[in-house]
């Protein structure tokens, strides 16, 4: 699988659009965009292990991170929340998203909340005598945010039960009262346009509700911690491979840099985290698939997948010297592709956090 | 039997509560206390509970039953936990 456009040729392209909508509907083609749903729905069926698979890949043979990216959010956090928590009207949103022809977007992080929905401060009030909530609230880091179709959101509807008083919500874009930013400037991930999608007095009907809110972000979270960091594993299964080329083919007072045994241990180091954190990350899918215990391994192998990324990354570009560090060769875009890795689908604090509460600390 | 498994399923809910999400300070903790209301019972907690359910009494909480009525209080759960289990 070769698609996507290299960083040079995307010119720090900021939507999925500009990047070209081809590469999205190609995602479509090739089941990454609907790999977790129902066949009955448009999608390819698969379980937790083998969608991981599919992202691995699809990290591997595409040139453009924050693309596979944006299918990732698409996908964990809007497509596979309807197929499990939606009613029959809101699936039959799922064969455009699983196509490719729409784009979704999860609107759940605020300003004071990111992993911590109890804290929510987007309201859905009951709309008076008709059927129906009111949605007031601003959502502050949108991935896909700026272009998307379909947006599951959050908010609070019984503000004395916690987390479980927040109603996650469908709702398409162009409704009235969903008012979208342009996409943010970030470091990394270019291919997928973020921004802000704030809710003013948004009439949404009965029918938009998803289900408990807790309930329905717990799941897409759950999963994209575990699959969607398999992008990760194949973006590193390439960057090693490039690296290790390049160690072969450069020399440097004579000899190649991989006769040099500090060079070459670093490429070893490099392989020993990739598999290392592959593992963790396919016994996480595994452990959803066999509705095993999965809260612990999901954590653990997030953990262990972005941080692997970051200081592969960063080997990366020490291997290459100079042109590591420079925009043209592709290597340092992986560096700050891999730097979100550390704060989205929850922080590597709050992965910790929920790896000690689990381990009974 | 079932009284007495609910208040076995009860003592180990509470002994969880205190000593893990209130390091040990349970002075106003009883098997009413508001958890969701006093904010004890937060989402990361919640999914730390479920676990322990399924860990120590082989119990599998279903999604949907993980509701306000259901986690209100530690009575609450625990009555939960022996409906499930059967």
């Amino acid at each position: 699988m070769e698609f996507g456009q290299t960083a040079a040729q995307r010119d720090r392209c900021r939507t999925i659009r500009d990047a070209g909508e081809y590469d999205w509907q190609r995602l479509g083609e090739l089941g990454v965009l609907g790999a977790a749903i129902p066949v009955e729905h448009g999608g390819r069926g698969l379980g937790a292990l083998d969608t991981a698979l599919v992202f691995e890949a699809a990290g591997y043979g595409c040139h453009d991170t924050g693309l596979i990216f944006a299918a990732g959010a698409h996908l964990f956090a809007v497509a596979l929340p309807i197929a499990a928590f939606g009613s029959e009207s809101q699936k039959k949103k799922l064969p455009g998203l699983c196509d490719g022809t729409l784009i979704g977007a999860n609107a759940m992080t605020e300003p004071d909340a990111g992993s911590d929905i109890g804290a929510l401060k987007t309201t859905a009030v009951r709309n008076g005598d008709d059927d129906g909530y009111v949605l007031n609230g601003m959502k502050s880091f949108v991935s896909n945010g700026p272009i998307a179709d379909v947006y599951v959101t959050y908010a609070v509807t019984d503000p004395t039960a916690g987390h479980l008083g927040t109603t996650g919500f469908v709702v398409d874009a162009g409704t009235p009262g969903l008012v979208r930013g342009e996409p943010f400037g970030k470091l990394g991930m270019n291919g997928c346009a973020a921004g802000t999608v704030e809710f003013r007095d948004c009439a949404v009907p009965e029918d938009a509700v998803l289900g408990n809110g807790s309930l329905v972000f717990q799941h897409g979270m759950l999963w994209e911690r575990a699959c969607l960091f398999a992008i990760y594993l194949g973006v590193q299964d390439r960057l090693i491979e490039r690296c290790i080329r390049h160690v072969k083919q450069r020399k440097q007072f004579g000899r190649r840099l991989s006769d040099f045994q500090s060079v070459s241990n670093r490429v070893v180091d490099m392989r020993l985290r990739l598999e290392s954190a592959r593992l963790l990350l396919y016994k996480a899918c595994w452990a959803i698939d066999q509705d095993d215990l999965a809260v612990l391994p999901a954590a653990l192998s997030k953990l262990a997948v972005s941080q692997a990324a970051v200081q592969t990354a960063l080997d990366a570009v020490e291997l290459f010297g100079g042109r590591g560090y420079q925009t043209g060769e592709g290597i340092e875009e992986h560096l700050r592709d891999a730097v979100g890795g550390l704060i989205f689908s929850g922080t590597s604090d709050i992965q910790r956090q929920l790896a000690a509460l689990e381990l009974g600390l | 039997m079932s009284d007495e498994y609910h208040r076995d399923v009860l003592e180990k809910l509470t002994e969880l509560v205190r000593d893990e999400f209130l390091d040990g300070e349970d002075e106003e903790l009883t098997a009413t206390t508001p958890l969701m209301e006093w904010g004890i019972l937060k989402s990361i907690e919640t999914t730390r509970l479920v676990t322990y359910v399924r860990t120590e009494f082989g119990v599998r909480v279903p999604p949907a039953q993980v509701t306000t009525e259901n986690f209100r209080d530690l009575q609450s759960i625990a009555g939960l936990v022996t409906a499930l289990r059967g």
